[in-house]
């Protein structure tokens, strides 16, 4: 299948302690055609650092937050994945950030959890490859298709 | 039972003394009333005897006067006259004595008594007349005739009174024989009357006897229960406690205080006292407790809270009592037990950081050990995919390798790398697999049960349609009975049904064609379903290992399984109050019975620790 690639500028922002998982999601979304820029973090408290103590004037993070697409492991170093929804959906600046939970859990506990912290997609990652690959490349066709809010609530 | 007891004691008591006192009044009046008589006879007799006395005076007074006057006739002296004016003065008294005693005693005879007056006067007239006739010298025989009207006059005095005389003696007579009756008789009464006493008085006595006896028995019964109660309360080691809520009174046993560290005398029996031992926290719940319990709206009282020991450690005490009062709402007084749970709350403490572990522990296997399976097996499929592209861009230079090259390439490429990575697959997926059925496992304790109506026909029916396939195939007969309809959760009811007919099916003999019966039984209570199959059995070394998790028999091993089925719908009955057993013959078959409450009573699934455990009620 051959699919265009997905130009719009916004950055993926993928949060993602395991580097193998990284890779594995980052190839799985290259053949499916994503070609926006991957920010990977591997630890929580980076991810945080990121978003909140940037150092950025609240215009450029304005700016930067408009272009934002997260892609959330929930089970991280030092700060975990409910903490970092939890931070990005309590803040006005970040909330209308998209926040997509990509983890292995299945627990429909968890998965109720982060609805309720308000994320906005939660998928599970299959240990079977083909339906992994599946999975990944299914979000690729959805990010291609997908709007990012424009202009973020205060 | 003991102021009963007393209450009835005394009203014996009452009536025995009120017989008695009646006894006695009564027969002091029968005896009164004798006494009367005797002195009413006694009376009458002295009477006749005065009026025979006096009737003999008068006749004395008559004769007297009799004689002063014939002393006069023949003497003619005036003198001799003397002795006939003396008798008749005394006449005159005695006569007035007479008639008086009669007039008092007798007015009945007076005609009697003016009969002699009467007689008396004429004779007097007579005794003058004598006196006149010789005053006068009168002739010889008037004096003659006077004397012999004289002598006739009183002969009738002496008749009449000799007359009235005898009928006195005669009355007399009788009276005396009536006294002899009497008397035997009154001896009569007093004799009955002490023995209706004596025996009145002894059945009184033995009745207060007999009563005091079973009073003694009731009293050392009662002494043996209330030993019992001490020795029970004291033996359990519960402290005990009652409290008057309208006096404010307060008592508790020594096991009471000593479960605080206290002795009997080391601190004060005070409510107050008690209250203020009980931990801060937990003050305003007990009280609630107490108060839910006083108002009704809790049926029992029971109570947990942490009271101070004297070493200022607190202890988990479990408080239970009942109210004492008119009726529900009005309990006057509470008496109850204090039990030391502390080492219960501990193991409680215990099993919930157990649990606390098992979550974390089905947390890894859900996340932690899947996360390195996702790697394992995208990179061997990633792997693969290289292989294949290496594979593809050798392909035109194939020709220029040397044979031996070729051939550790070939090698390399299409046997031993696609044969490796197979391996690793197959070992993420059964790894995967595992994790899955633990994290499965420990999911039904955390299920939700829904209790409905359930026709367990139409679930068995539903079972076998998943079978549909291996049932026509293997040309299995299954032979079930029609099933009932029970009160359950109906997705545990299709997971039990599902997993022994699978079973049933799955570890049939391959050469004998298979044969699966469904029946059930009604008990008080349950049903108990059976599903028998002729399959290849289950051996004696196995069959404890049945409901164990991921074991499976050894004469299966040509079947795929996890070995986690049976382990599930134990798990699964034990939630429901139902139960799983088996019998089974190597090579003949297995019967598996289960059992399901009609109306199911499920366990809740284990919350996750809270802080607050208190029990009320």
């Amino acid at each position: 299948m051959i699919i265009n690639k997905f130009d719009a500028q916004f950055t993926l922002v993928m949060i993602e302690d395991d580097a193998g998982h990284a890779k594995l999601i980052r190839k799985n979304l290259e053949r499916a055609g994503i070609g926006n820029p991957i920010l990977h973090f591997d630890d929580g408290q980076k991810a945080i650092d990121h978003f909140f103590n940037n150092g950025l004037s609240d215009d450029q993070n304005k700016e930067q937050h408009q272009k934002s697409l997260v892609l959330l492991d929930l089970n991280l170093p030092h700060i975990d994945g409910y903490e970092i929804l939890r931070r990005l959906k309590g803040d006005p600046a970040t909330r209308a950030i998209p926040v997509i939970v990509l983890t292995t859990t299945d627990n429909p506990r968890e998965i109720d959890r982060c609805y309720e912290l308000g994320c906005n997609v939660y998928i599970t990652k299959p240990v079977e490859y083909d339906n992994f690959s599946d999975a990944i490349r299914k979000l690729g066709l959805m990010l291609a298709v997908v709007q990012v809010p424009h202009t973020v609530m205060k | 039972m003991m102021w009963q007891g007393l209450l009835r004691r005394k009203h014996y008591y009452l009536v025995m003394f009120a017989l008695i006192s009646i006894a006695v009044v009564a027969f002091s009046f029968i005896v009164y009333k004798h006494y009367e008589r005797i002195q009413a006879r006694n009376d009458a007799a002295l009477y006749e005897y005065e009026m025979i006395r006096l009737s003999r005076v008068v006749v004395v007074d008559l004769l007297d006067m009799e004689t002063g006057v014939h002393a006069y006739l023949i003497s003619g002296e005036p003198t001799t006259l003397e002795a006939y004016m003396v008798a008749r003065k005394m006449l005159e008294r005695d006569l007035s004595g007479l008639s008086g005693l009669i007039l008092r005693k007798d007015p009945e005879s007076a005609g009697d008594l003016y009969l002699w007056i009467e007689r008396i006067r004429a004779f007097r007239k007579v005794l003058d007349d004598q006196i006149e006739n010789r005053t006068l010298e009168r002739g010889q025989a008037i004096q003659l005739k006077t004397f012999e009207k004289q002598t006739k006059e009183m002969a009738n005095i002496r008749r009449l009174i000799e007359t009235n005389t005898v009928k006195r003696l005669i009355k007399v007579r009788l009276q005396a024989a009536e006294a002899k009756v009497e008397r035997s008789n009154f001896f009569y009464t007093v004799v009955i009357g002490n023995v209706l006493l004596i025996g009145i008085v002894l059945m009184g006595t033995v009745t207060i006897i007999n009563l005091e006896t079973e009073f003694q028995n009731r009293l050392a019964a009662q002494e043996a229960s209330q030993q019992r109660y001490r020795e029970v309360t004291e033996g359990i080691n519960d402290g005990l406690f009652e409290i008057n809520f309208l006096t404010d009174e307060f008592y508790c046993s020594a096991a009471y205080k000593a479960m605080l560290g206290y002795g009997p005398d080391e601190i004060a029996n005070e409510a107050q006292v008690m209250r203020n031992l009980i931990h801060p926290d937990d003050r305003a719940d007990s009280d609630a407790a107490l108060r839910r319990y006083m108002d009704g709206s809790d049926p029992v009282y029971r109570n947990v809270f942490r009271m101070k020991h004297k070493d200022g450690g607190y202890r988990w005490i479990l408080s239970r009592g009942v109210g004492i009062g008119d009726d529900f709402s009005s309990f006057k007084t509470m008496i109850g037990t204090h039990a030391d749970i502390t080492e219960q709350k501990q193991r409680e403490e215990e099993l919930r950081q157990l649990y606390a572990d098992l979550e974390t522990f089905t947390y890894i296997t859900s996340h932690d050990l899947r996360s390195p399976l996702v790697n394992l097996k995208g990179f061997s499929k990633e792997l693969e995919l290289s292989v294949t592209d290496v594979t593809a861009a050798l392909k035109p230079y194939e020709a220029k390798f040397k044979p031996e090259d070729r051939k550790v390439l070939d090698t390399a490429l299409k046997e031993d790398i696609p044969e490796a990575l197979g391996f690793i697959a197959k070992g993420v997926e059964r790894m995967d697999s595992l994790t899955r059925a633990i994290l499965d496992l420990s999911r039904i304790g955390k299920r939700v049960f829904t209790l409905e109506k359930v026709d367990a026909q139409a679930v068995f029916d539903k079972c076998i349609g998943a079978l549909g396939y291996d049932i026509t195939h293997k040309g299995i007969a299954i032979d079930c009975q029609p099933l009932p309809t029970l009160v359950t959760d109906p997705i545990a009811l299709e997971q039990i049904f599902g997993n022994l007919l699978d079973n049933a099916v799955k570890y049939l003999r391959p050469d004998v064609p298979g044969r699966i019966e469904v029946s059930v039984r009604e008990t008080s209570n349950d049903f108990i379903f059976t599903v028998a199959d002729n399959g290849r059995g289950i051996d004696d070394v196995d069959k404890p290992k049945v409901f164990e998790i991921f074991r499976r028999a050894r004469n299966t091993t040509e079947v795929g399984g996890l070995g986690l089925g049976m382990a599930y719908v134990k798990a699964t009955l034990r939630r429901l109050s139902g139960g799983i057993w088996f019998e089974s013959t190597i090579d003949e078959g297995t019967r598996f019975h289960f059992r399901l409450p009609k109306r199911a009573a499920v366990t809740e699934p284990v919350t996750p620790p809270a802080d607050d455990i208190r029990v009320s009620a």
